[in-house]
């Protein structure tokens, strides 16, 4: 048995406490990061709650279901921030990026307290992996809504179509790490990979219009 | 070699490579249209990659949550933006032809049952296929811009809609059969929507 609402409650009292004291942009980011704890706990329930729906095993669950939840679970407060307080649209990543970092890290403290910390190899891999992986989804959800909520006209289209393709980019991480050899291995490499690949043509994309 | 996985990888190489000639024309024309079919082209490759890896991995079809489904009907979701986007500034009225043919794909497309008890699936998709039938039907009707994209765009869902009825007659997908000329066809209709936007597009036309 894993208490995470206990855990959770020790991680993020010392981060709220902080928001009293700091201004600005990191009180922003600090209250996201929480938030991201926060919805962690929350899809680890309705991730539960499907897997129980749908009687399947964890392995099963976390390649089918926990995706699909996570992500849309991950998509709410964002989207409250962006109707309630229609910020900026360079706002938008920043925050998509805070609530990503905030659900992988708390999803990496659960991993620790189910599994313990004794070994560097793995939590290193796990590290780089998981958390590559949801911040380029919050990358990409962030990114993606600010351009779509340019025009309104597709901001449902493009936002439930969003939803869709970071849910299944996700399910096919979880799917290669669930299996052995050569495919766990492309699983725990890719999204370190592709973060490389989108700096990387991101700055070749700057170089270009500036030799423009 | 299981044709099924032949068909996918088909699938997903002809998809990759769509996706990455539409961001070199996006990069060069700084269209939106561009961005938002690369998108619509990954989601479909995702969601075949998905289903082509669960097969090879676990050796069976996903079983209880269709993620690949939520990522093909993503794709036909930002299908339906690439329209709007397509079009936008040009008057859309309602119109009896479109209406018929957008309503008679949601019904078919309810009668098959095509995601079987996934009702929200099946609800998303529907409206989807029957707004773009509608846009696509009215554009070559009635429209005064070029319409080869509508075209492709309305052979995609008859094609998607017809696979999916054919599913349910063909059990056996270890070989050839019309399911897979469908889903091939499908695959290259998908793609030939780049030429088609890529002529339609002028150079000077930005989004």
């Amino acid at each position: 048995m894993m208490y995470i609402e206990n855990i959770f409650i020790c991680i993020s009292i010392p981060l709220l406490l902080s928001l009293i004291f700091i201004q600005g942009e990191a009180r922003k980011y600090t209250l996201f990061v929480c938030i991201g704890m926060g919805i962690c706990v929350l899809s680890a329930y309705v991730s539960s709650f499907f897997m129980n729906y749908y009687g399947v095993d964890t392995i099963e669950a976390s390649i089918e279901i926990t995706p699909v939840c996570e992500e849309v679970m991950k998509l709410f407060p964002l989207l409250f921030y962006i109707l309630i307080f229609e910020p900026q649209r360079d706002q938008i990543p920043r925050v998509a990026i805070a609530i990503s970092v905030g659900f992988a890290t708390f999803e990496n403290v659960c991993y620790l307290t189910e599994n313990g910390a004794a070994d560097f190899d793995l939590l290193l891999i796990r590290g780089i992996s998981t958390g590559a992986l949801h911040i380029l989804c919050g990358i990409f959800i962030g990114f993606g809504l600010a351009y779509i909520f340019r025009q309104r006209a597709i901001a449902i289209t493009g936002m439930v179509g969003l939803l869709g393709a970071c849910g299944v980019f996700h399910a096919i991480f979880n799917l290669l790490i669930s299996a052995d050899g050569i495919w766990r291995w492309m699983g725990y490499l890719f999204p370190s990979g592709m973060i490389i690949v989108l700096v990387s043509v991101w700055h070749l994309m700057v170089k270009l219009n500036h030799m423009k | 070699m299981n044709f099924e996985i032949i068909d996918n990888i088909f699938q997903v190489i002809v998809f990759s490579l769509i996706v990455v000639a539409d961001i070199v024309c996006w990069f060069l024309h700084k269209n939106r249209l561009y961005i938002i079919l690369a998108l619509a082209h990954s989601c479909f490759m995702m969601g075949t990659l998905y289903f082509v890896l669960y097969l090879v991995i676990r050796g069976k079809v996903p079983q209880f949550f269709y993620v690949s489904e939520i990522s093909w009907i993503a794709s036909y979701l930002f299908l339906h933006s690439y329209q709007i986007v397509g079009y936008k500034g040009q008057r859309m009225k309602i119109s009896v032809i479109p209406l018929i043919c957008g309503i008679g794909v949601a019904i078919i497309s309810i009668w098959s049952g095509i995601f079987g008890p996934a009702i929200l699936s099946t609800g998303v998709f529907t409206l989807a296929a029957g707004a773009i039938v509608y846009i696509s039907v009215f554009q070559i009707l009635y429209g005064d811009a070029p319409y080869k994209s509508s075209i492709c765009i309305l052979l995609c869902i008859i094609l998607q809609v017809s696979l999916y009825i054919s599913s349910s007659f063909f059990h056996d997908y270890t070989r050839f059969n019309l399911y897979f000329c469908i889903d091939i066809v499908l695959t290259i209709s998908m793609a030939m929507l780049l030429p088609c936007t890529f002529m339609e597009v002028g150079k000077d036309d930005v989004h």
